[in-house]
């Protein structure tokens, strides 16, 4: 059992690019993961620049009408599995750790090999463009039949898939690890900030949705190469069995882009609103409720395949009692607000910017969960403008908000306000320009995924495309304000803010490479 | 986290050593039952659709699950216990290699710290004669500093 202490020093410190490759640090991992979001945002974003661009003008412009499918598909998989997904995972990996007073996640090594398998598997995806038949063109719900005539770039998109899930369950088990296992003394479940619980509900979200993804794609894949006939109706098999499948998994992943996403809003909110979270505890069960009822609406996506009555009723309803816990938590945030001594930093607008867009994208889901309504909005640019206004003004702006607030605390260095607030009404005013008018699109009968359009559509895709241009360009603006908060500028205390709440607060600015040194107790 | 026992004249005293662990073994298994719930109500609606591929990803995924479990518990009931008594100083310890014992004269019994580069946790030694044993590595750095200072101060006592 003794051991002789020849040098009571450790190795050398990794140095370079080692550092990044080995490390079981969460901040460091924490860091990549935002990265690569970032980096992964940009490149979906220059994809939608592509589509926007092709859209500018009637006619075909810009790409062919097969590369223009590929750009919406791979638009849709690298900003769902490349930017939002992993972005929050950056940001549960940073925070948590320090929200809930660990040293670190609990299984660290598992922690870097997560991070490490997304590069490749995106790799694979943006690498199938380039091959022969060239990418996925079936629209990132990788519906069959399309998808299983489609040419190999359609197997390295499932590889892909099956590549990031293992990523994403293995960032879930290790996010419950920690949050169940690792809590300071004292911080019991109903003290957990909401970041945190909404963090835990999602985990379990990603485990109970992935596995049935991977079972999807797994069965695409063999009837593509291995004679089965599980979706394909020549053979007996079922395309309409394919949706039924994807949309399981499906819509919970909407709520796995979006609950992560209410948990900064909810950090944010009280910071600057100078007052506790309004109903911690329904904020708390609403989450809950949340998820449970993302796994009993996914028929919602497909009322015009041909479900009895009494099906669509059940889908009709069960969709629409989510508004309750979702507007139990918007009603939340307001009453947090009010006759809050407000402040209005950066982080403070773009949640205030998430909560009043957001409820924009709620309530047109909510006329698209009536089902009569549904089948004339079916397949329109309503959709489009509905799921941007819920993805990007849920989840991005959300995260932008997060960013903003615990960058001080990245990087010791306050950023810079100004460029934060252009920054943010540049993105909020071009995002309106580009997705409000694709409601009228949509009610005028404009469907979604077409390269070319009839010309009563043109001018509102002009101003469409306009707005797209303007808030793909100005998120470089984000770039250099990150660049330049990590470069150097007015040093950040511990607290950040005025008297925020949280453990991580506590610590100083930027977080020390090893936190917490102290197990904090909570009371 | 640290338990510290000692007798009116501080000469004697036991140190118990063991991991935060906020998730008690029954309420891992009653999250682990929950999961398994759920994975088979999935499993049991996608065999209905004749979905049955979708089968071994979820038992992979509660296979993984499983293991993460019982690593977790597993790790939560290592332990360094020193006890000094009289003259002598014995530490039981338990960590992944299993349980073992290490008696020390408690007049040679040295503690000592590494603390290395910034960016890693510092490491705890107790042992004489130039054999030592590594303690205290569940502890957070500052828990560990604290000990490492408390253990010197009680030896010296």
């Amino acid at each position: 059992m003794t051991t002789a202490v020849a040098d009571h020093h450790h190795d050398e410190v990794p140095k370079g690019i080692t550092r990044w490759l080995f490390t079981t640090n969460h901040k460091d991992i924490g860091t990549l993961y935002l990265w690569f979001s970032f980096i992964m945002f940009l490149v979906g974003g220059a994809m939608a620049l592509v589509i926007r661009a092709e859209l500018f003008m009637p006619g075909l412009q810009v790409v062919n009408p097969h590369f223009y499918n590929q750009m919406v598909t791979v638009h849709a998989l690298v900003m769902i599995f490349g930017a939002v997904m992993p972005g929050f995972v950056g940001f549960a990996n940073w925070m948590l750790p320090m929200m809930v007073g660990a040293p670190d996640m609990a299984l660290p090594r598992m922690n870097n090999w997560s991070f490490w398998l997304l590069p490749f598997a995106t790799t694979l995806l943006i690498a199938s463009l380039f091959v022969p038949g060239g990418g996925p063109a079936a629209g990132w719900t990788i519906y069959p039949p399309l998808s299983i005539q489609g040419g190999m770039g359609v197997d390295l998109t499932i590889f892909t898939i099956h590549i990031l899930g293992m990523s994403s369950i293995l960032g879930a088990i290790n996010i419950i690890a920690t949050i169940l296992n690792m809590r300071a003394p004292g911080m019991t479940l109903m003290k957990m900030p909401l970041f945190v619980w909404t963090w835990v509900i999602t985990a379990f979200l990603l485990i109970a949705a992935m596995p049935v993804l991977a079972g999807a794609v797994t069965m695409l894949l063999t009837d593509r190469h291995f004679g089965t006939a599980f979706f394909s109706a020549a053979g007996g098999g079922d395309p309409v069995m394919f949706q039924h499948i994807f949309w399981f998994f499906g819509h919970p992943e909407v709520y796995i882009l979006i609950l992560p996403a209410f948990g900064i809003i909810s950090q944010v909110i009280p910071t600057f609103a100078r007052k506790p979270l309004f109903g911690y505890s329904s904020m708390v069960f609403a989450t809950a409720a949340i998820a449970f009822l993302s796994f009993i609406v996914w028929a919602h996506h497909m009322y015009t395949v041909g479900m009895p009555l009494s099906g669509e009723l059940f889908f009709m309803y069960s969709t629409m009692l989510i508004a309750i816990p979702t507007g139990v938590k918007v009603f939340n945030w307001l009453a947090t607000m009010w006759r809050g001594s407000m402040t209005f930093e950066t982080p403070m607008l773009y949640a205030i910017a998430t909560v009043a867009l957001f409820t924009v994208g709620g309530l047109t889901g909510l006329m698209m969960a009536i089902t009569p309504a549904d089948f004339q909005y079916h397949d329109t640019y309503f959709i489009v403008a509905h799921f941007h206004y819920v993805i990007f003004c849920g989840s991005v702006l959300a995260m932008f908000s997060g960013v903003y607030y615990w960058l001080p605390k990245w990087t010791g260095h306050m950023y810079d306000e100004t460029l934060g607030k252009v920054h943010f009404w540049l993105t909020v005013i071009s995002f309106n320009i580009t997705f409000f008018p694709q409601h009228f699109l949509g009610f005028a009968g404009m469907p979604r995924r077409i390269p070319d359009y009839s010309l009563q559509f043109a001018e509102f895709n002009m101003v469409s495309s306009i707005g797209g241009f303007i808030l793909g360009f100005s998120q470089l603006i984000l770039l250099w304000v990150v660049i330049k908060s990590i470069r150097g500028g007015k040093k950040a205390t511990a607290e950040v803010w005025d008297n925020p709440e949280g453990l991580e607060w506590t610590v100083p600015s930027p977080a020390p490479y090893h936190t917490f040194a102290t197990a904090p107790e909570v009371r | 986290m640290t338990y510290l026992q000692t007798a009116p004249d501080r000469r004697d005293f036991k140190l118990l050593i063991r991991p935060n662990s906020s998730l008690s073994a029954v309420a891992a298994i009653m999250i682990f039952a929950v999961f398994c719930v759920v994975a088979v109500g999935i499993g049991v609606y996608m065999v209905m659709l004749g979905a049955w591929p979708v089968l071994p990803f979820l038992g992979l995924e509660l296979a993984l699950l499983a293991i993460t479990f019982v690593l977790i518990k597993k790790r939560s009931t290592f332990f360094d216990l020193i006890v000094s008594e009289g003259d002598r100083v014995q530490l039981k310890k338990k960590d992944r290699s299993g349980e073992r014992e290490l008696k020390l004269d408690r007049y040679w019994a040295q503690i000592r710290v590494s603390t290395g580069p910034s960016w890693y946790p510092s490491k705890m030694w107790i042992g004489s004669h130039g054999k030592f044993t590594e303690i205290g590595a569940v502890l957070t750095e500052e828990d560990r500093l604290k000990t490492a200072k408390q253990l010197r101060s009680l030896l010296r006592a």
